[in-house]
């Protein structure tokens, strides 16, 4: 049984717009996966399907062979645990420091202080953001809010990584610097879903790539470049 | 486990409280002016208790005696007035003649034609009395009409006749007063919580993207309640506060005018005596308002 499982997934919205179109899909344990095409293509959306901050209004998605439809909302949180997330938008919570941010997910896991302390450390450094760490986020740059989003969403070692595009804002060295972080992850066996625009990217990474359109999948390829055509 | 969460609710919500500084300031503020108004009228409500309270002690009605009548047995019906009569009866002072006169002179000391008719009249015109306070101004035509059955054959007269009209239109104001007085403080209260209760959901409404970027990261909601109460609970009694101390500003300022426009009564005195209580009802107040609305925000959208 593959880890995640999307089952002819359809997302229409009231509105009228369709946002995901019959979509069928299995990603396994460690796999690292990138999801390519052009703004509004139906990326962010296949994401939040996963986490469960979207449901499919026909179709189903299964996560661990369990529909996340049934997940009550009471319990979503719990589920949300075994994902760490990239926002595009860094959902940076305004009102903490760096590190609070970063510590507030191992909080919510009811670690202790000490260890909270020691790994939060551990990942600034990592992610490069260590002198930043009593910063609030209005004070820190749109790349530096991307790693900090990135730090906080590995800092569990979560089953999942999903990163919406973590590279957007940053320069190319940075960019690199990410996505060797998001191999190294992986390689722990975390499965890795990233969805880009960055060519580069893609194409260094020479692993399954999934292009979409309108809402459709239209290459799933297990080692594929970033090719927009077709 | 459950204690490391407990220390961190309560430093979240301290947190919020504190770093979001202009928030909470607009927040208390507006808290601390609906509290104030509660605290006033509260105040108020006491103060127009305590005048009424005076004005219906100054009511009473005088039982005047006939010269023949001897002054045993005026004691003798005090005290049977005291002792077994009827309830409605607060108290009865016996004012002899001599008394009567001494201080009817005392009140006419100034006027030359009233000493020069006393004078020719050569005697003690007053008769002896008895001044009876009611409980209730509304008992008074009871009393009067039982002193009449009981002792007519002792009654020269009694005032009441005189002031009844008066003690009825007093009766009715005092009525209006005190209704006024209580619909006036419930419509004040009810205004205190919908704007306190707005205030905060608004102060809340605020943070509600950070609720879904909370869930987004796995904090139950429990988690994100709780600090958010704390939060409530803090602006409610940091507003309780500030609306005390204002009060007590105001309640020592208003003083010298109260005195001015109500003789005998110590405004300022009287309320140190009930400051205390008031000051806790206006926490307790605070602190439940905070609460309760915080909770009814965080709940609306926890759930959305």
């Amino acid at each position: 049984m593959k880890l995640i499982n999307l089952d002819s997934v359809t997302k229409e919205y009231p509105d009228g717009f369709v946002a995901l179109a019959d979509i069928n899909c299995e990603i396994d344990q460690g796999e690292f996966v990138s999801l390519v095409g052009s703004s509004g293509s139906g990326k962010t959306t296949l994401l939040k399907m996963i986490y469960a901050d979207e449901f499919p209004s026909d179709g189903a998605v299964y996560f661990g062979g369990r529909d996340i439809c049934d997940i009550k909302r009471k319990v979503l949180p719990h589920f949300r645990r075994n994902f760490g997330t990239v926002f595009q938008d860094f959902k940076l919570l305004p009102q903490k420091s760096v590190f609070e941010n970063i510590a507030y997910t191992l909080e919510v896991h009811g670690k202790s202080d000490a260890q909270i302390a020691d790994e939060v450390t551990n990942i600034l450094n990592v992610v490069g953001m260590a002198s930043k760490a009593d910063k609030y986020p209005h004070q820190i740059s749109g790349g530096e809010q991307q790693r900090v989003s990135l730090a906080r969403a590995v800092i569990h070692r979560p089953r999942v990584l999903i990163a919406d595009e973590p590279t957007g804002n940053l320069d190319p060295i940075s960019a690199l610097s990410i996505v060797r972080l998001l191999l190294k992850v992986n390689s722990f066996g975390t499965t890795v879903i990233l969805a880009t625009h960055d060519k580069s990217v893609v194409d260094k990474l020479n692993r399954r790539v999934i292009l979409m359109d309108k809402g459709r999948i239209m290459r799933d390829d297990a080692h594929g470049k970033y090719i927009i055509s077709g | 486990m459950k204690t490391i969460k407990l220390a961190r609710v309560i430093r979240e919500g301290a947190q919020n409280f504190w770093r979001d500084k202009w928030l909470t300031l607009a927040t208390v503020v507006i808290m601390s002016l609906s509290l104030y108004l509660v605290g006033i009228a509260i105040f108020l409500g006491f103060g127009v208790l305590q005048v009424i309270d005076s004005v219906e002690n100054r009511i009473n009605v005088s039982m005047y005696f006939d010269f023949t009548v001897e002054e045993n047995k005026i004691l003798e019906i005090q005290k049977e007035l005291e002792e077994k009569s009827i309830e409605q009866i607060e108290s009865v002072t016996y004012i002899s003649r001599e008394q009567a006169l001494s201080e009817f002179m005392e009140r006419e000391k100034d006027s030359k034609e009233i000493q020069e008719a006393l004078d020719m009249i050569g005697e003690n015109p007053l008769p002896a009395s008895l001044i009876i306070v009611a409980n209730n101004t509304a008992d008074y035509d009871s009393i009067n009409a039982y002193l009449y059955q009981e002792y007519d054959e002792y009654i020269m007269n009694t005032n009441l006749d005189k002031n009844k009209d008066v003690i009825g239109e007093l009766q009715n104001f005092i009525v209006f007063v005190r209704n006024g007085g209580i619909l006036l403080g419930v419509l004040f209260g009810i205004i205190a919580v919908m704007v306190t209760l707005n205030t905060i959901r608004m102060s809340l409404y605020a943070h509600r993207k950070e609720f879904e970027i909370m869930r987004l990261v796995g904090a139950s909601n429990l988690y994100i309640k709780l600090p958010t109460l704390i939060e409530g609970v803090l602006y409610g009694f940091t507003s309780a506060i500030v609306t005390s101390i204002f009060l007590v500003i105001t309640v020592y300022a208003a003083d010298p005018f109260a005195r001015n426009i109500i003789e005998n009564v110590n405004i300022a005195e009287f309320y140190s005596k009930n400051m205390f209580e008031v000051i806790m009802v206006i926490i307790l107040l605070g602190v439940t308002l905070g609460f309760v609305s915080s909770y009814i925000a965080v709940h609306k959208y926890l759930e959305k």
